[in-house]
């Protein structure tokens, strides 16, 4: 374990490395000098440039220049907002939590209403079966970025239930029925994915010899569900659940557009628009940092839930 | 087993892969189940154990001692499987469950169903698994079904069996997946615990030989039905039905006498496909036109019963 | 039977008939050949003038003429979505067309070189793989400015990989066949035996993943327009209309917002039927 776990770690951080490094990199390979991209064009009095380029170290190595922003960062200091007019870091504070936030209920509804329905349909077959997996194919297709406006209209403009934008005034029972839409939103196009991945998978399951197995054993059809069928037919699921938590966190993007809230998707966005390249590369960062980690949390959880893993890192 | 049929959900609706299967195993006793892939024969142990894919339906009676399987409660069934029939499958690698450790896969079935405490279950498991020729045993129960090789494997699952000595088992090509040279070691271990305890076996196998060896019976089967049943010591020298003949002049021969194998012309017919007449009529060298006309009846010989127009005919020289 | 008869029989063995669709499969077929006309013939199609701004019409809904009403600038839905067809499908196509050739350019090098050269690129796909290319696009925007080419350059960039990584697999099976063996000892030369006889064999593979690809180039561009990264106001165009329309919807005038994201759905639902059907018509899923 201790070598395997060390491993994922190291490549982890090497990662971060190569990505960020990446990012340095194609600063320099835009168009024109790299003082122009970092004023995003427009005209600028000559202290603020003198202030960029004290800030990028431009007049430095690209190599120095690399390791000061990752000194940087260590301690803190993303640098200066172009167009925010603020330092990265205040901007960051406030909307870190914000997306954690609207990440983890899309990611609780999808392991809650996708897996149901993939194993409900995968034990019952028939029309149930037929249906709900028409409808998820259809759901699987339908981007964020309509769903939101659909279930805007359906349920904050149509039927007045929920509110439909923004995140409240700040109590947790406001934030609670703000955050409901946007999740939906986020989770639904995943969650249908994740229903058909978990049929598909529950399916051959349940074709597989162990558990004819366990059937001639006499072991009782329950039993045989819960210990045989979906035991192993989860695991697939979770070896999807890296690349599914990756897709979520990028389509904070579309959605916190969508509602207006203030996460780091919504600004990620802004600043590309306006070439703020300091704090895009702040929030790649974080963003590449939380791919990272959640794919080493799941290798870990399958270490431990997969057997035949072990083996073959033995 | 009487006129067994078995009809199972393919692309078109309904196809029938059993066209009335006979069986009967009297208790202690051995029979064998010969065919070609496709012939219907796993299909048929499996019913035995009521073991039947999805959508499939059956007609004609499987019986154990007296009980319909078809009619069983679900208390009944429960029992019949847990402690009375016991089947080994051909791959132990996909039969035994991989996630969970060896351990647990031989006690599952005493702690779950017949109440035993896991410490005895585990003492019990510890001596079967030195009865089957494992070293080591409580180091095993603890390992994963990966760790093993599937010769072991194949062993931990005949173990299984011997937890609470069924009086039916039911072995469908337990050697089939397993190295050449674990082949003989674990079907000489079948046919040893089988015969010490008394337990009565259906053998399933491609190889006549085999089946030969350690079965009583031999049933041979094509497209579905059985053709041939015959006891396995009249086997070589009394075998009447063209598809046995054809079977066993497919082998090669141990002493070298015949240098050429004969390979049965055309391609081996599975109990799907919708034949008139005689099944094996498209590949058999003695077929006239009743043949493939109408289907032949059970016809009771000297050395069992065969399913052939030509029965009472002196086909081959000798016999 | 000569080797390349042997070649050609294994390729006509694949093929079958366009009636083993099934009806959801024609239906996917209809939508497509409906959306490529409009994206030919838009403007002409377009009863309206799509970029005439008349306040005075602002947000009206349907009128005679005017089925679909207009926008919160006045201007009539109806053309503009039938010329912002064009728009929503220039992008896929040239990211489709750019991904595919790339993709199998390197999946047939990885799997005729096989060796280093194949650990190599296959360790790049995977790494690639996992990179999304949203994310990809956002950055190169930041570079780069904002705007179609850039989308497109960057969901490329992120394609390539996933369509490698699939015929990396096909690939290898097929430069494994008795036949590319027998061409060899003829002493064909390499391109020749890929070009003339593999790539033809690999081809329903390619064209079926070609086709499911679009459907996700449609949603991924048309997010990425949604977000300001792509296609431009004021041009006509289904992910910038989405985005446009949504104050209006806000102030309870949806059609817009709605109509632009339903053709965007249906388009990437008739692509990914169609290229799933046609996957299983040719036995390469």
């Amino acid at each position: 374990m201790k070598s395997f776990l060390g491993r994922r770690i190291l490549l982890g951080v090497v990662t971060i490395l190569a990505t960020t490094f990446l990012v340095h990199i194609a600063l320099y390979l835009a168009p024109g000098d790299p003082i122009d991209v970092l004023t995003a064009g427009k005209p600028t009095t000559p202290e603020r440039l003198e202030a960029l380029r004290a800030q990028y170290h431009l007049d430095d190595p690209f190599l120095t220049r690399y390791f000061s922003w990752l000194g940087g960062v260590l301690h803190g200091d993303f640098g200066q907002s172009a167009a925010f007019n603020t330092d990265v870091l205040t901007l960051l504070t406030p909307r870190v939590p914000t997306t954690i936030l609207l990440v983890s209920c899309a990611f609780i509804m999808i392991m809650a209403f996708g897996l149901s329905l993939g194993i409900v349909a995968a034990l019952r077959g028939g029309a149930i079966d037929t249906a709900s997996m028409a409808t998820a194919t259809l759901v699987a297709a339908i981007p964020a970025f309509v769903s939101s406006f659909l279930l805007i209209n359906v349920f904050a403009l149509r039927l007045g239930w929920l509110p439909a934008i923004g995140l409240g005034d700040g109590s947790p029972l406001d934030t609670a029925r703000h955050l409901v839409l946007p999740s939906v939103a986020l989770a639904l196009a995943a969650g249908a994915f994740v229903a058909r991945t978990t049929r598909a998978s529950v399916r051959a399951e349940l074709g597989r010899d162990h558990v004819a197995t366990a059937t001639v054993r006499g072991i009782p059809r329950r039993l045989v569900i819960s210990r045989h069928v979906l035991r192993n037919g989860l695991l697939p699921i979770l070896s999807i659940a890296g690349l599914l938590l990756a897709g979520l966190i990028v389509g904070t993007a579309f959605v916190e557009q969508a509602f207006a809230i203030e996460g780091l998707g919504k600004l990620l966005v802004t600043a590309a628009r306006q070439q703020d390249l300091a704090v895009v590369q702040a929030v790649t960062l974080i963003l590449v940092v939380a791919f990272v980690v959640l794919n080493i949390l799941v290798d870990i959880l399958y270490w431990y839930l997969d057997p035949r893993v072990r083996s073959e890192a033995a | 087993m009487e006129d067994l049929t078995l009809d199972v959900p393919v692309d078109s609706g309904h196809g029938r892969i059993l066209h009335g299967v006979d069986l009967t195993v009297e208790a202690g006793s051995a029979i064998g189940i010969v065919g070609e892939s496709g012939s219907g024969k796993s299909m048929t142990v499996r019913t035995v154990a009521a073991l039947l894919p999805p959508g499939a339906s059956t007609s004609g009676r499987v019986s154990f001692d007296g009980d319909q399987v078809a009619d069983m409660s679900s208390d009944r069934l429960r029992r019949y499987r847990s402690s009375q029939v016991a089947m080994i499958f051909q791959d132990p690698r996909a039969a035994i469950n991989p996630v969970r450790k060896v351990g647990n896969f031989l006690v599952e079935n005493a702690v779950t169903n017949l109440g035993w405490s896991r410490a005895r279950a585990r003492e019990k498991a510890i001596d079967v698994l030195r009865e089957v020729g494992i070293a080591d045993p409580e180091r095993r129960l603890n390992a994963f079904p990966s760790e093993l090789s599937g010769g072991l494997l194949q062993r931990v699952m005949i173990a299984s069996t011997l937890l609470y000595e069924p009086e039916l088992l039911l072995a469908d090509e337990p050697t089939t997946a397993l190295d050449v040279t674990t082949q003989s070691a674990v079907m000489a271990l079948i046919d040893r615990l089988r015969r010490e305890r008394g337990m009565a076996m259906v053998f399933v196998t491609h190889d006549l030989e085999l089946a030969a060896a350690v079965c009583d019976t031999i049933h041979v089967m094509y497209a579905g039905r059985i053709v041939e049943k015959i006891p396995a010591s009249e086997l070589h020298e009394r075998s009447r039905h063209p598809y046995t003949r054809a079977l066993l002049d497919a082998r090669p021969r141990l002493d070298g006498r015949e240098s050429r194998l004969r390979a049965i012309p055309g391609q081996p017919l599975s109990g799907l496909e919708d034949v008139t007449g005689c099944a094996f009529a498209a590949r058999c060298p003695f077929a006239v036109d009743i043949c493939r006309t109408d289907e032949p009846p059970v016809v009771a010989v000297e050395t069992g019963e065969i399913r052939c127009h030509r029965a009472h005919d002196r086909l081959w020289g000798d016999s | 039977m000569s080797v390349a008869q042997v070649a050609s029989v294994v390729r006509t063995r694949r093929r079958s008939r366009l009636s083993h669709l099934g009806v959801i499969g024609w239906l996917a077929l209809a939508v497509i050949v409906v959306f490529v006309f409009v994206a030919a013939f838009g403007e002409a199609l377009a009863p309206d003038d799509p970029n005439a701004i008349d306040i005075a019409y602002a947000n009206v809904g349907p009128i005679p003429g005017h089925p679909l009403g207009f926008d919160d600038l006045g201007r009539d839905l109806l053309s503009r979505l039938l010329v912002g067809a064009r728009s929503s499908f220039v992008g896929p196509l040239a990211l489709v067309a750019l991904s595919t050739v790339a993709g199998t350019t390197l999946a047939l090098i990885a799997a005729w070189r096989r060796g280093w050269t194949d650990a190599t690129l296959s360790a790049g796909f995977d790494i690639a793989f996992a990179f999304p290319g949203i994310l990809l696009a956002i950055l190169l925007a930041t570079l780069f400015g904002a705007g179609l080419a850039v989308a497109v350059i960057a969901l490329t960039l992120a394609y390539t990989p996933s369509l490698g990584r699939l015929l990396r697999a096909t690939a290898l099976r097929e430069t494994g066949m008795e036949y590319v063996k027998a061409f060899r000892v003829m002493g064909y030369s390499d391109v020749r035996i890929v070009v003339r006889h593999v790539l033809p064999n690999l081809m329903p593979f390619i064209i079926a993943q070609a086709i499911i690809m679009f459907g996700y180039a449609t949603l991924d561009l048309g997010g990425l327009s949604f977000l300001g990264l792509g296609v431009q106001p004021p041009t006509a165009d289904w992910g910038v209309m989405v985005a446009a329309g949504a104050p209006a919807l806000l102030q309870g005038y949806p059609t817009q917002t709605l109509a632009a994201g339903t053709c965007l759905v249906l388009a990437a639902v008739a692509f990914g039927v169609l290229g799933d059907r046609l996957a299983r018509m040719w036995g390469v899923e």
